[in-house]
């Protein structure tokens, strides 16, 4: 537009000199282009981040539950930031990797024995990852068979709202909270049974009290969502 | 003379417009036009990032809707629906534009919002087949749904089915165009798919509000068999090479600040890759799951690579598609047949990505509804560790390992599973034996991890527990 305008301004000296200012915009442009493009690239890794840090987030919890399918606990309680909590159920909450680990080994012995199950499939994730990218948390749903060989078997569900951290790169859990949906007899389906929600153990006394005190189906608590709707935002 | 060296003669005779050079960080013709060419690849990376997003809040959408469901906040619901977005639940019908969405959904819960006490509505959103248009602007989505759904004291139902949607992106905001379910069966929990029909043949509340539409497709419930349609193609035997893919540029400039500049675009280039791989890897899975469904066996061993192997529990393993296409046929014929079913629900993907961006792997899982009506129903589950492999451009499967976990019957439960993991066929024997012994429940194996541990770093060494072998 530029060149236009000198153009129209009439006159070969003008119009020479008007190619050498193209030729020199555009020149310009080239400093003022490696800005923009060095803006425009920085832009771009920090979308990657957090494209890049939600899928780190869904391999963490997918994970964990792998990890505790197979009871292997020493690995699950890896995936803690070292002041991460715990909170599964109603049995409250507990503080640190090494009280994470205790809790986990009271629910059965390191290894998976023969004759027990107990899948804990990891979907449906909804992760939201911070602005500045070193918190996050994540709504899950889970789905359990639990059960020993020739005494019982239980359908499980619920839903986590856990948080994450990222310390030196690395996503961590920093809060782990279950909550009970429904736990049923197998033999019974949830028309005819319905476990109770879990309690603070006395053989396993919680660091602290749960955080909310609910019951499980055939209660109808809904754990509080840490997002808005996506399309109205509210 | 170069640009700068000219514009500095116009500034010096005063012919001056413009900002000047810079005090020599002004850089040469040809790395001018350098960064010219690296400022259209980050735009066209930027824009693959924007789908990558785009995706990635589709995802979110569409797992929003579930949790709202489940809640039964059927307002929530409807508002993720564009204004003229539409719902097709079952063979109600259609409902058009967001106020009979909101009806409709309203009419479902019974007039009421919010859970019954004693209610369940549990509606697992799963196993996500995203596309979002080059333009971003609309996008298809694949999904399925597994329900737990009941009322204490009252009933318990089983319940799936595939999604096929649309989704529009209005003012910045991905919302709902069209919500279509297809209902493959809504059961009793007691004796499942094995021995009860479909509940109510597709129809919940078509009676009491009239859709606007009739269903856009006649199909039938279980025990009849339907395929719904898939909005894509075989993502490998009808896929075209990804063009799109931006490669290292060249040689380095000599000015270090735009060499500087090519480093960080090749990098972010990567990295866009890897994000595109994981993502074209989690779709592999789930589209391998939808095909293994209906035993569309072309299309299923068109996703493996040439020189592919397929090992599914203790039946050894088979190599290349021509082997794998004869061992399908020990689960069913090309096409499932009516009073069957062949469900393997795909879940759980750990996708990596080797550094080269030409070989993958992923852990998954399948829960799976197998059976045949009035004659068995079966529950089982099983844990994949797979690798892939891209060639020109396209992921294929090249190892397809499960193990299982269990099989159970629908009525006993895990705690009567005769566990035996199948063994190799004599019909159609393997072309090796099996990679691995172990049993499935009660015995108890952990598959190795092809991943090391995502926080520590270390190897997943695993410990096989004590009589993890069956005696």
């Amino acid at each position: 537009m530029r060149r236009a305008w000198l153009l129209a301004s009439g006159g070969i000296a003008l119009a020479v000199i008007a190619g050498w200012a193209a030729v020199a915009y555009s020149d310009a442009g080239s400093v003022q282009g490696l800005a923009q493009a060095r803006a425009a690239a920085a832009q771009l890794a920090q979308t990657l981040d957090r494209l890049e840090d939600e899928r780190a987030i869904e391999n963490l919890q997918r994970s964990y539950g792998y990890f505790v399918d197979k009871a292997l606990w020493k690995e699950t309680a890896d995936l803690f930031a070292d002041d991460g909590t715990l909170e599964i159920g109603g049995r409250g909450v507990f503080v640190g990797k090494a009280r994470v680990l205790q809790y986990l080994k009271f629910l059965a012995p390191q290894g998976l024995t023969y004759g027990t199950m107990f899948n804990h499939m990891q979907l449906q994730p909804i992760v939201t990852i911070a602005p500045d990218g070193q918190t996050a948390k994540g709504r899950w749903h889970f789905l359990a068979e639990v059960g020993e060989y020739q005494k019982s078997s239980r359908w499980g569900m619920g839903t986590y709202e856990n948080e994450y951290v990222k310390q030196n790169g690395v996503w961590k859990i920093k809060t782990l909270h279950a909550y009970f949906r429904m736990y049923v007899n197998y033999a019974d389906g949830w028309a005819k049974s319905a476990v109770p929600n879990t309690r603070p153990e006395k053989d396993l006394p919680p660091d602290r009290a749960p955080t909310v005190t609910y019951d499980t189906y055939p209660s109808t608590f809904i754990p509080p969502y840490h997002y808005k709707n996506p399309v109205t935002g509210r | 003379m170069s640009a700068c060296a000219w514009w500095r003669v116009l500034s010096a005779i005063g012919a001056g417009l413009l900002v000047g050079c810079g005090g020599g960080t002004g850089v040469s013709e040809q790395s001018a036009q350098r960064v010219a060419q690296l400022s259209d690849r980050i735009a066209q990376l930027t824009a693959q990032a924007a789908r990558l997003q785009d995706a990635s809040e589709i995802r979110r959408l569409q797992r929003a809707y579930g949790y709202y469901v489940e809640a039964a906040s059927w307002d929530q619901v409807a508002d993720l629906f564009a204004d003229d977005g539409s719902i097709e639940i079952g063979l109600d019908g259609v409902y058009q534009g967001k106020e009979r969405v909101r009806a409709y959904l309203h009419a479902l819960g019974g007039g009421h919002v919010g859970l019954r006490e004693g209610q369940l509505n549990e509606h697992l959103q799963l196993q996500p087949v995203v596309d979002v248009a080059p333009d971003g602007r609309t996008a298809f989505g694949r999904w399925r749904t597994l329900i737990l759904a009941g009322q204490y004291h009252e009933q318990a139902l089983w319940g799936e089915g595939p999604y096929e949607n649309e989704y529009v992106k209005d003012h910045g905001t991905w919302k709902i165009k069209r919500l279509h379910w297809y209902q493959t069966f809504l059961v009793p929990y007691e004796g499942a798919w094995a021995k009860n029909r479909d509940l109510n043949g597709g129809i919940f509340v078509s009676k009491q509000l009239p859709p606007d539409r009739p269903p856009s497709e006649h199909y039938e419930t279980w025990p009849s068999v339907y395929r719904p349609p898939y909005h894509y193609a075989n993502p490998v035997t009808a896929a075209h090479p990804d063009e799109t893919a931006v490669t290292a540029g060249g040689a380095r400039d000599p000015d270090p600040a735009v060499a500087d500049l090519q480093a960080t675009v090749d990098a972010l280039a990567r990295r866009v890759e890897r994000l595109k791989d994981v993502e074209q890897i989690e779709k592999l899975v789930s589209v391998y799951g939808y095909y293994l469904d209906k035993q569309q066996w072309t299309d299923f061993v068109g996703l493996f690579s040439a020189d592919g192997t397929m090992e599914i529990s203790q039946r050894g393993v088979y190599v290349g598609p021509a082997s794998i296409r004869r061992a399908v046929e020990l689960f069913g014929p090309q096409n499932i047949e009516p009073e069957h079913l062949h469900n393997h629900i795909q879940l759980q993907p750990v996708i990596q990505v080797s550094e080269d961006g030409l070989r993958a792997w992923s852990r998954s899982r399948a829960l799976s509804e197998l059976g045949t009506f009035q004659r068995a129903g079966i529950w089982g589950d099983g844990v994949y560790e797979n690798e892939y492999v891209k060639e020109n451009g396209i992921w294929k499967i090249k190892k397809d390992h499960v193990y299982t976990t269990f099989f159970a019957t629908t009525d006993g439960g895990w705690q009567s599973a005769a566990g035996r993991s199948p063994k190799p066929s004599d019909k159609i024997p393997p072309d090796r034996p099996a990679t691995e012994i172990y049993e499935s429940f009660p015995s108890v194996y952990i598959p190795p991890f092809h991943y090391k541990h995502p926080v520590t770093g270390a190897d997943i060494v695993v410990t096989q527990p004590a009589q993890a072998v069956h005696p």
